[in-house]
């Protein structure tokens, strides 16, 4: 037989992947034994099988550790000794039973005395474990849900930035006032608006900036802006079809109507 | 009785023989060990999480209990895990219980294998494919077919109409290159 041949055939990998049927499987180990090569090609290919599974590993969730643990069968454990002292001693003349029990008693009392002290020690150990892993635990789900809400976050502005149809708007200062400056980001196919940064003197106690959309000559509301506004870029109210953009100042909570006297900054589209 | 030390080296035989006489800490062992890279096939095959995790609890109670019918001529201790994990999800695969169970369009029953050769919709998991997918298709259908659905070479002869002289070429073909991309 030409082993190169047979091993270029692919019969060995095929195998090792398990596709062969049982006689195919036994007329394969025979001509391991016999030939080294072969013997030593099989080990080359369920080393590649071992680690593209390694390669490839996913964590499974730590209740499957403890769950295996709890059904496997355990050993039996070793036959109690104390029964079979107390059989031995059983056949001894009476007095020497009267005093063996009596020391047999105390042995037992001290001994459950020790045991519950022992397992009340363990047990008080293992709840205060359990206690600091449970803490742990809700304090990484804590950390956990404040990163995926922040992630969201992200996405969505990224998947805005993204658009195609996404504007930026410059807001310039209305003369008279102070030079200040606000841009807008808007999506003219989603109709979405973000304010992008902002450098407005901060708002006066009771006050506050809103945000405003021309649409036909007239203002709509496009939200209010809050502190942390300004900070980041902030998701405001969808417009369709503005003219223009332009932030005043209003009363805390806003004004069905923007004051035109008190508008910071304004930009046209 | 020797106790494993967590995170101490400790030789195949030597952990077989604590296996075999039933020491906690062998499985313990074995469990950090491997169980993320059995759970990856097994994960792999039934593509379904709580299920995977059920055949990964039969995995790892088959190695408890039959860690004696292990014989180290027959390969490395991984390698018979890897069969066991393998076997048991193919095997759940092909119950009655999952076909009724999953609803969905996954696992190797509901995708016919013409789709296969166009698309490749059954292998669109996570994990291995990052590694599979770097084989040509008509290689990579075949070892999945065979290592991950269960499939015999004469089976998969049969249903994509492939001579099966072919089938164990680009089957070899696929090994190889699936050995130079791990290297």
């Amino acid at each position: 037989m030409n082993v190169n041949e047979y091993i270029e055939s692919g019969i060995l990998d095929v195998y090792v992947l398990g596709g062969l049927s049982p006689e195919e499987i036994s007329q394969v180990e025979n001509y391991a034994t016999r030939f080294p090569e072969i013997s030593k090609e099989i080990e080359s290919i369920k080393s590649t099988i071992e680690e593209m599974s390694s390669r490839e590993s996913i964590i499974p969730s730590y209740m499957t550790k403890e769950n295996i643990f709890n059904k496997i069968n355990y050993a039996p454990a070793p036959s109690n000794s104390l029964n079979n002292s107390i059989t031995v001693k059983d056949k001894s003349s009476h007095l020497n039973f009267t005093y063996l029990a009596i020391a047999a008693s105390w042995l037992l009392t001290l001994f459950a005395g020790y045991l519950a002290y022992h397992y009340r020690t363990q047990w008080l150990e293992s709840e205060s474990k359990f206690l600091t892993l449970q803490n742990e635990n809700k304090e990484i789900a804590t950390n956990f849900n404040v990163t995926k809400n922040h992630l969201d976050d992200v996405s969505v502005k990224l998947a805005a930035i993204n658009d195609s149809s996404l504007k930026m708007i410059t807001l310039k200062a209305i003369p008279g006032k102070p030079q200040v400056f606000a841009q807008i980001l808007w999506s003219k196919s989603k109709h979405q608006v973000y304010l992008s940064s902002l450098s407005l003197p901060e708002a006066p106690e009771g006050k506050q900036y809103q945000l405003w959309a021309i649409i036909n000559g007239k203002p709509v509301d496009a939200g209010l802006i809050s502190k942390a506004d300004k900070e980041q870029l902030s998701r405001m109210k969808d417009i369709v079809n503005p003219s223009a953009f332009a932030v005043t100042l209003e009363k805390t909570g806003g004004s069905e109507f923007p004051t035109m006297e008190e508008m910071y900054v304004m930009g046209i589209i | 009785m020797g106790e494993i030390v967590k995170g101490a080296f400790i030789s195949e035989p030597e952990l077989i023989d604590q296996l075999v006489s039933k020491s906690k800490g062998a499985l313990e062992y074995l469990y950090d060990r491997y169980s993320s890279s059995l759970y990856g096939i097994i994960y792999k095959i039934v593509s379904h999480e709580a299920v995977a995790e059920e055949v990964l609890q039969d995995t790892f109670i088959k190695i408890w209990d039959k860690a004696g019918d292990y014989d180290k001529t027959k390969g490395r201790l991984f390698t018979w895990m890897l069969n066991i994990a393998r076997n048991l999800a193919i095997d759940k695969l092909r119950s009655k219980e999952f076909s009724k169970m999953s609803k969905t369009d996954h696992g190797f029953m509901h995708v016919s294998i013409e789709d296969n050769s166009k698309g490749n919709k059954v292998v669109d998991g996570i994990g291995m494919d990052n590694v599979l997918a770097q084989l040509p298709h008509d290689q990579r259908i075949l070892i999945e077919m065979m290592y991950f659905q269960g499939y015999s070479q004469s089976e998969i002869s049969d249903k994509l109409n492939v001579p099966l002289g072919t089938v164990k070429t680009r089957v070899r073909a696929g090994m190889l290159k699936l050995r130079e991309i791990l290297k």
